[in-house]
This record gives C-alpha cells, structure tokens and sequence, in this order.
C-alpha cells in the first residue's frame, strides 16, 4: 500500500487538493475588497451599528439591524468588487496567456471569486458579530439568533455571483462600478419597493425587511420559514451565477465562436457539470420562488410557509415561549415584566409610583401591573395608541413593553403611557371603542370623557408631572385642570374618594371641580 | 515529431492569417522569422491550443488538442509567452510564476522549488518578492519567459521573447533557449534574425499567412548571397526569400 492509500485515498474519497487553497489564498491576500473596508467600516458605525445601539437590548431586535441595516450596505460593496476581480482576465489581457494553461477557466475564476467573496463574507460577519457581541453585554434573555446572519451571507453570495459573472462577461473598467450602482438599485429598490406594498413573493425573498412581528422572539417562536426559503432562492441564485461562469466563452477560449470550437479546457464533462450547476441553480432558485408565494402570515409566529411543516397550520405554528417573569415593586402593586426586559424593571416600577399614590384606594385601581405579548392585548390598544389595558376583577394592568419602549430604549418613554393608561381608566373608563364601518373594517372611536372628566384627569396628569391626555384641550377644562393640579396631594385624594363615582358617571361639571 | 500541422489555416472574418501551413517540427530551437502580420502570432496561438484553426490538423506532442483530455496534457506540458504580456500588477513575481505552475497542474508540492529555478533562469532572484507594478518592461518580459519555463516544457512557444531586453540579457537568454532546446521544442517568433542566428538549428519565413522558406540558419544566410538589401549576411537572405516570395515563388 502507498503512502498516499495511508493517508486516505479510500474509493470514491480525495483529499481537497492544496492547490485551490493556494490560489485562493493568493486570491485573498490580492483582492480589491480590502480597499473598500474602511469605508464599509464606517458606513456601519455610521448607521448599522448606532441604530442596534439605540434599539433596546433585544436579540431579536437588534438582529434586524444585520438585514436591514448593514447586509444593504454591503451590497454594492460585495457587488462591485466582485465585478471588478470578474473583469479582471479581460481587463488585464491575459486570456491568451491563461488559456494555455492546464486548469479550465472556471477552476481558477471560482478561486478568484472565492477570495473576493471571503473578504465580503468576513466583513458582513463581522459587522453581524460587533452587533451580537455588543447585545451580548447587555441583553438579559434570549441569544444571537442566527437565521437573518445566514440568509444574508447566502444573499450576499449570490449577489457577488452574479456580479462575478457579469464582470467575466463584460469586462471592462467601468463594469464593476455599473454593476454595483446596477444591482444596489435593482435588488434594494425592488426589494424596499416590494415590501412596502407588502407584495407577494418578492417581499418574503427580500431580505432587506423581514421585520419579525412585535414580541415575536420573546414570547412566541419565531418561525425560520422565511429565512429558509431565502436561503433556497439565494443559494439557487448563486449556483446559477456560478453554472453560467462556466458556460461563458471567457471561460473556454476567445469569443464564442472559439469557445464553442475550442470548448473548455476541461471539455464536455466540465460543461456538463457546468450546465447541470445552471440549472440546479435556476430550479433552486424557482423552488424558493415558487415556496415565498405560498407564505401565510400568522399573528404571533411571522410568515409561515405551510409545504415547510407538511399539513401543520399556522396556528399550530405559534407556540409560546415558556419563561419566569421578574417583579419587582410593593406587595400592594407588584410590576412584572418578561425577563427579557429585566433591565426595565427598576424604570417601570419607578414610573407607576406617582400615579398609583394619586389612586390608591380608589375603585377600578389596578392591584398589580403585568407585561403581556403585544399581539396579546385587546386590538384597542394598539388603535387607542395606549401601551396597555386595566382589565379583570381585581383590575389588572397589562401592557406591552414592545408598545411602551417603541424601539426607543428610555424609560420617559413609556412613563407618561403608563400614567395615562391607568389614570384614564380610574376616572374616565375604558379607551373607546371600535366601530364596525361596512367595507373598511373598524374605526376606533376614543372615550376622552366629558368636560369635568378631563379637567380632573389632566388636572390630575399635571399634578404628577405628566403629559396632558390626548383629546380636547379647551381654556375653561384647561383652567379647571390646572385648578385641580394645585390642590395638594392629600385634599385631591379626598375629593377623589368622595366624587369618583359621581364624576366617573358622568354627573359633575366642570363648575363642580374644586 | 512534437509539433505536425498538416494544411493549417485560420481565417479572421474575410483575412486569411494563416494559409495552409504544414509543418513538423522535432526537439530543439525553431525560428519563426517574418514580417509584421505574415501570420506568426496567429499560427503560434494554434499551437499553443489558445486558438482552433479553422481548417486542418494540428497534432502536438503527439496529441491531439481537439480532444479535452489530451488537450489538457498538451497544456500541463506546454509553456507559452505571448507577444503582449498581460499580468496582475499586484501580485509578486514568485507569485506570479507560481499562480501559473499552480495553474499548469503541476504537483504542488514541486512549484516552490520550480518557481525558484525558473527565477533564477531568468536572473530575477534579487527582485523575487518584487510587486510586478514595480518592475521595468525588461524585468516583465523576463518574468513572462520565466512563467512559461516553470513547469520544464516539452514544448515551449515564445513571441518576441527578446523585445524589451538589453544586449547583455538577450545574449543570456540566447544561452537559455540553446539550453532548453536540448530537450524540448523550442519555437520563438521574432522579427529580429540574430536572434535567430544564434539560437536556432532550424527557421521558417512566414509571408502573408504562408511559410516562405524552411531550412537552417546557414542555409537562409545562403539564400541571401547577391543580395544587396540587409546589412547582416541572414538580413540579406531574409530579404531575397521575402522578395523571392512576393514576386510569386514560394523559395522553400
């Protein structure tokens, strides 16, 4: 037995030669792309990695930032200096010298391609990687969801591919950047577009928008189809780019006619393995197509695509996430959120205590505060643009930190909601109410109160330092508001024990407000 | 025979660059000597399997390049200098040189030391981790013979190898063509005859596509007896072959 046998060279096994590896890691140490990383670098502190700083510490949030954000800045990166090490046999006049050599053309313009790609790839990975890394310091639940990081990199494969090859086609200096500019339009713009018009296949394909649903990640499971399915159409993408690479005439000798004489290096058995790449690609490519126009939106999970779970429906698909909530607060008013908001606690606890000695004691008073799912919640909340409901005997608060924070990572923010939720529930009632309107669906129509209700809650707003409640501000309910707010605490709380039910029915007037 | 064209013509759109050529060429140097667009380059790419003729056989170390499998050994045993040397200004000269023995399927483990003798061959060692940008169009022309002679051809095609080089190296790369010309078949096109003179064992004139004369240097030299053009004895038999040729007989 050889030494070559020892190592390894069992029927239908080899060893990946060195020699791709050696061109290829010339290839990297030569690529063009190391010149365009700075500017990538700043591009993603400039815009990527400030928006994942300013998101709450969320993963599947932060995630988003990696398609959204940076995988569309580094399109016309991958883009154009893949069409640049494309076009570079033509550009530099070397057919004639590499044609004479052993290994076919698409041997050495795959490694060529691959070491433009590996710079492309690092950089999207890297950038992935500053995000998570920095939302690992401080996000108290959940870990890196790796879906949207793999779909980009397979995205951003076939974005280079096809560059790649259009760049073999056309060579010439102005090629790479035509390419970029061409493709950063058609794929971002196409994209965007789709997306916003919430349409078909094209939005489900684009990965520049899978914006998952509110809280989905934190108490439901967010399903992969969608990541799935991209992945699919992207890697069909790229093996057609690639299959296509190998059926050009650059690929094979000089202008068509010669390729066609001449074939390539590898002859018959090199474009039928090139054409079998094609058109795996091109039926990858229309399978993921074909799959992203059967997508079902489901409440809680994301988009479902149904052939990806065999008869499951989308209501099946919506599991909830098990988690411990974490509380904090009084015995009397304890405030509980999901873990994954636990550096909120402190905030949210804090942010109930003015309202709550204002209230306490008084009927329909919340005796606790809980955060839910925001797909949970009444569709009242969501059209009343509050962050949270009382409901329940005992009256509950249940609210949704997605709607309070509003991607906005500060406690103000969901202060004055709070306040006003339960404020306007003590002394108004509930938010209003959604009317059926034939052919538009519902319209909601807000419960603001009546004069005197008003002036004691904004009256009562003002006195926490709160922000005034949505709805109508005329000069007499302003002035009896502000009258109110001047009382002090204690003499408002007693007028509040004795009057609250005669002004929450709607019996006092604004004259009657001390 | 390494080299058998037998009625070998390409045609370019309505030019007819190389018009019936037959030729059988052993080991040893070669001389393709003519003028400018007599059908050297053109008849150089079909050798060197870059360029399908569009009529007539071409059999090269004994294989046939319109069969892939055997047009892929030709090639692993090819070396190949263009006229116009195209090259990736970034890369390194050992670099260079090894990308194409890499690229000439030669056994991996092999190409260090083959891109290093090649280097000295050609006399760059000093410039060995030189980027291409930086070199000179002498120094370039040498890394494009030193690329060819890398993987030790057997059949080696070089056009216009000496252009770009000064007296001093083209006298040293005259001794590297009678060198590897002890083994392999060496064919060099050129228009400059002292070249020829004193390298090759054997020329053939190319005129408008066809081969005008074949024989050896001495027997061109004495072709040119009485002929006033020229100011070199194989000058003036260049010039008596051409003129010969275009008065309507073919001297060879």
């Amino acid at each position: 037995m050889t030494a070559a046998v020892v190592e390894g060279t069992r029927p239908g096994w080899r060893r990946p030669s060195p020699l791709f590896a050696r061109i290829v890691r010339m290839e990297i140490r030569h690529s063009t792309f190391v010149w365009g990383l700075p500017l990538l670098a700043v591009l993603f502190l400039f815009d990527p990695f400030r928006t994942a700083s300013a998101y709450p510490d969320l993963w599947p949030l932060r995630a988003t930032v990696v398609l959204n954000k940076f995988w569309p800045d580094c399109v016309p990166f991958a883009a154009g200096f893949s069409a640049w090490a494309g076009s570079r046999e033509g550009r530099r006049h070397v057919f004639d010298l590499l044609g004479t050599t052993a290994r076919p053309a698409w041997t050495r313009q795959l490694c060529s391609f691959a070491g433009t790609l590996a710079w492309g790839n690092a950089a999207f990975g890297a950038g992935a990687a500053v995000v998570y890394v920095k939302t690992a310091t401080s996000a108290t639940w959940g870990g890196p969801p790796i879906w949207p990081v793999v779909a980009g990199a397979v995205a951003l494969t076939a974005v280079s591919a096809l560059a790649f090859t259009l760049g073999a086609l056309f060579p010439g200096r102005f090629t790479a950047p035509i390419v970029a500019v061409g493709i950063m339009v058609v794929v971002l713009e196409a994209f965007r577009e789709a997306v916003s018009m919430s349409g078909g296949p094209v939005g489900v394909l684009s990965p520049d928008g899978a914006v998952p649903p509110m809280d989905s990640g934190i108490f439901y499971h967010v399903l992969p189809d969608v990541s799935i399915v991209q992945v699919i159409f992207f890697a069909g993408a790229a093996l057609g780019a690639i299959g296509l690479l190998g059926l050009t005439p650059r690929a094979g000798g000089v202008g068509w006619r010669g390729a066609l004489a001449a074939t390539s290096a590898g002859g018959a058995r090199l474009r039928t393995l090139a054409t079998a790449v094609f058109a795996g690609g091109v039926a990858l490519a229309v399978g993921g197509f074909g799959l992203a126009g059967t997508a079902q939106g489901t409440v809680l999970a994301g988009t479902q695509i149904p052939l990806l779970h065999g008869s499951g429906s989308g209501s099946s698909a919506e599991r909830p996430i098990p988690y411990t909530p974490v509380c904090g607060g009084s015995a009397s008013f304890p405030v509980c959120l999901h873990p994954a908001y636990r550096s909120y606690l402190g905030p949210a606890v804090k942010s109930f205590d003015l309202v709550m000695s204002e209230l306490a004691g008084l009927p329909g008073t919340p005796v606790r505060a809980t955060e839910v799912a925001g797909q949970a919640l009444p569709a009242i909340v969501l059209e009343g643009s509050a962050d949270g409901i009382v409901a329940g005997t005992p009256p509950v608060y249940e609210f949704s930190m997605d709607d309070a924070l509003a991607l906005v990572p500060d406690p103000a923010q969901f202060q004055d909601g709070f306040e006003q939720d339960i404020a306007h529930a003590v002394i108004v009632g509930p938010l209003g109410r959604l009317v059926p309107v034939p052919g538009s669906g519902d319209t909601f129509e807000p419960d603001t109160g009546n004069p005197a209700q008003q002036a004691v809650l904004n009256g009562l707003l003002r006195a926490i330092g709160s922000q005034p409640y949505p709805g109508n501000q005329s000069a007499p309910i302003a002035g009896a508001a502000a009258r109110f707010a001047a009382l002090p605490t204690a003499t408002r709380h007693a007028w509040l024990v004795a009057n609250l039910a005669a002004l929450k029915a709607g019996h006092l007037t604004l004259s009657q407000i001390p | 025979m390494n080299i058998e064209l037998t009625n070998v013509t390409r045609s370019f759109g309505r030019n007819r660059a190389v018009d019936g050529v037959s030729l059988e060429v052993g080991p040893g140097v070669f001389g393709l000597l003519g003028p400018n667009g007599a059908g050297k380059t053109s008849l150089l790419r079909m050798i060197g399997t870059v360029l399908p003729p569009s009529s007539g056989e071409i059999r090269l170390l004994d294989r046939d390049p319109k069969n892939a499998a055997q047009r892929r050994e030709i090639r692993r045993r090819l070396g190949y200098l263009p006229q116009n040397l195209g090259y990736y200004p970034a890369f390194t000269v050992v670099e260079f040189i090894e990308y194409f023995a890499l690229l000439k399927d030669m056994p991996p483990a092999r190409v260090p030391k083959a891109v290093a003798t090649a280097v000295e061959r050609v006399d760059l060692g000093a410039r060995a981790r030189a980027r291409l940008r930086t070199l000179s169009g002498g120094m370039l022309r040498r890394v494009g013979i030193a690329q060819a002679i890398v993987n030790e051809p057997d059949l080696l095609l070089l056009d216009e190898p000496t252009a770009g080089l000064d007296p001093e190296q083209r006298v040293g790369f005259r001794a590297l063509l009678r060198d590897l010309g002890q083994t392999a078949t060496v064919v060099v096109s050129t228009h400059l005859v002292e070249d020829v003179g004193a390298a090759c064992s054997e020329v053939a004139l190319m005129d408008a596509g066809r081969i005008v004369f074949r024989g050896t240097p001495a027997e061109l030299v004495a072709r040119g007896e009485g002929h006033a053009l020229g100011d070199a004895p194989m000058e003036r038999g260049y010039s008596a072959v051409l003129q010969a040729a275009r008065q309507g007989g073919v001297a060879a």
